[in-house]
């Protein structure tokens, strides 16, 4: 099943080099660098006083000269392309809960095959909301449930950034990502945000997924 | 009087933080969740102590492919009266025999009525949210006492093994 995946990812990602053309300066090189000099988030106040776990999710996995630079920017740009375009491509669906869509097997397939580097690009999507919120919520709600060990500790990561987000609804999917995920490690981003959140009702549903966290942990 | 539940997605029906919208009003994003086919919209009747309600939503999630957090509305049936919408009792498609007794049609829905609904339920019903932890505990149990019949679940079969572990 797995090996099938990785055949539809290649295939995907065949087809868009063919279809789909998206602005290339869409994406900066360096965008998680850039989030994280961005105005005071949950993130960047929680992480004042505990480890960047993303940096050391980096240096776990990402060894350094193992790639050219040359060579993993082209990579990266056309990853690039194909994740913002299956965004995009699913800007009109109606998405429901529990139900798989040709979006979350993909965005799935996606994150195995390609883990942090897929990541990384969803997170360039999400914490500068270049797509709707409901194609954002949509994301966030199953990169909390993909089983991949590898890129775990980057969607624990991205789910308490987007903590952070502007709008509600992509919160309130942060939040049921974190609740599939089940990490204690995000109780104190959830205080945080409890403590930020304005939409009353947003601010109860973060209140009973710190609960069931705190009873874990 | 017993409840009417219609299942949801909380976040469309959020009117804090959304800075566009009026007082009183919802997101038009909130009609998703109120879908409509041969002008019917399917709700399910909950008692008034709300007993039958974790079992209903185990029911509801056993339709869809992977199991998830529940959203859903509560509103009294006696706002059908109110907004002059008819209904009848039909049997619903879940693997749950009970349940699918609970199902209730809306029936003759216009744009106008479906509208008032969404307004009236946003304002005198509740929303809430189980979470997808208790929800697998809610669908073991469902499997244990033998209310769900696990052949006929819509889950997919990595789904069934994770509920029959808890088992």
């Amino acid at each position: 099943m797995i090996h099938n995946m990785h055949k539809n990812c290649t295939a995907m990602t065949s087809l868009s080099k063919l279809d789909f053309r998206v602005n290339e300066t869409w994406l900066p090189t360096t965008e998680c660098e850039l989030i994280k000099n961005q105005s005071p988030s949950i993130y960047q106040q929680v992480s004042s006083k505990t480890r960047d776990i993303r940096v050391e999710h980096k240096k776990a996995l990402r060894p350094e000269g193992v790639e050219s630079s040359t060579i993993k920017q082209d990579y990266s740009k056309e990853l690039s392309e194909e994740i913002y375009s299956l965004f995009k491509a699913s800007d009109e669906q109606n998405f429901e809960d529990g139900m798989e869509t040709e979006f979350s097997k993909k965005l799935i397939c996606l994150i195995k095959e390609y883990a942090d580097e897929a990541i990384e690009i969803i997170t360039g999507i999400i914490i500068y909301e270049r797509v709707n919120a409901e194609v954002a919520t949509e994301a966030l709600r199953w990169l909390g449930n993909i089983d991949h060990a590898p890129s775990y500790r980057f969607r624990l990561w991205l789910l308490e950034r987007s903590l952070s987000c502007s709008k509600a609804r992509i919160r309130d999917g942060a939040i049921l990502g974190l609740s599939s995920l089940n990490d204690p490690h995000a109780i104190s981003y959830l205080k945080l945000a409890i403590e930020q959140e304005k939409c009353t009702e947003l601010r109860k549903d973060m209140e009973q997924v710190l609960a069931q966290l705190e009873s874990i942990s | 009087m017993p409840f009417l539940l219609r299942k949801i997605r909380k976040n469309r029906w959020y009117t804090e933080d959304v800075s566009w919208l009026n007082s009183g009003e919802l997101q038009a994003d909130c009609l998703s969740d109120m879908v409509t086919k041969h002008n019917k919209l399917s709700v399910y009747r909950i008692t008034d102590d709300k007993s039958n309600l974790k079992r209903v939503a185990a029911a509801l999630v056993a339709t869809c492919t992977n199991i998830s957090n529940f959203d859903y509305f509560l509103f009294n049936e006696e706002l059908l009266q109110t907004i002059g919408i008819k209904s009848e009792e039909t049997k619903g498609d879940t693997s749950d025999e009970s349940v699918n007794s609970w199902h209730i049609d809306l029936v003759e829905i216009s744009v106008a009525k479906l509208v008032n609904l969404a307004n009236t339920a946003s304002k005198y019903g509740e929303r809430d949210r189980i979470l997808e932890k208790d929800i697998k505990k809610i669908l073991a149990e469902g499997f244990r006492n033998g209310y769900i019949n696990r052949e006929i679940v819509k889950l997919k079969s990595e789904e069934v093994e994770k509920i029959e572990k808890l088992v």
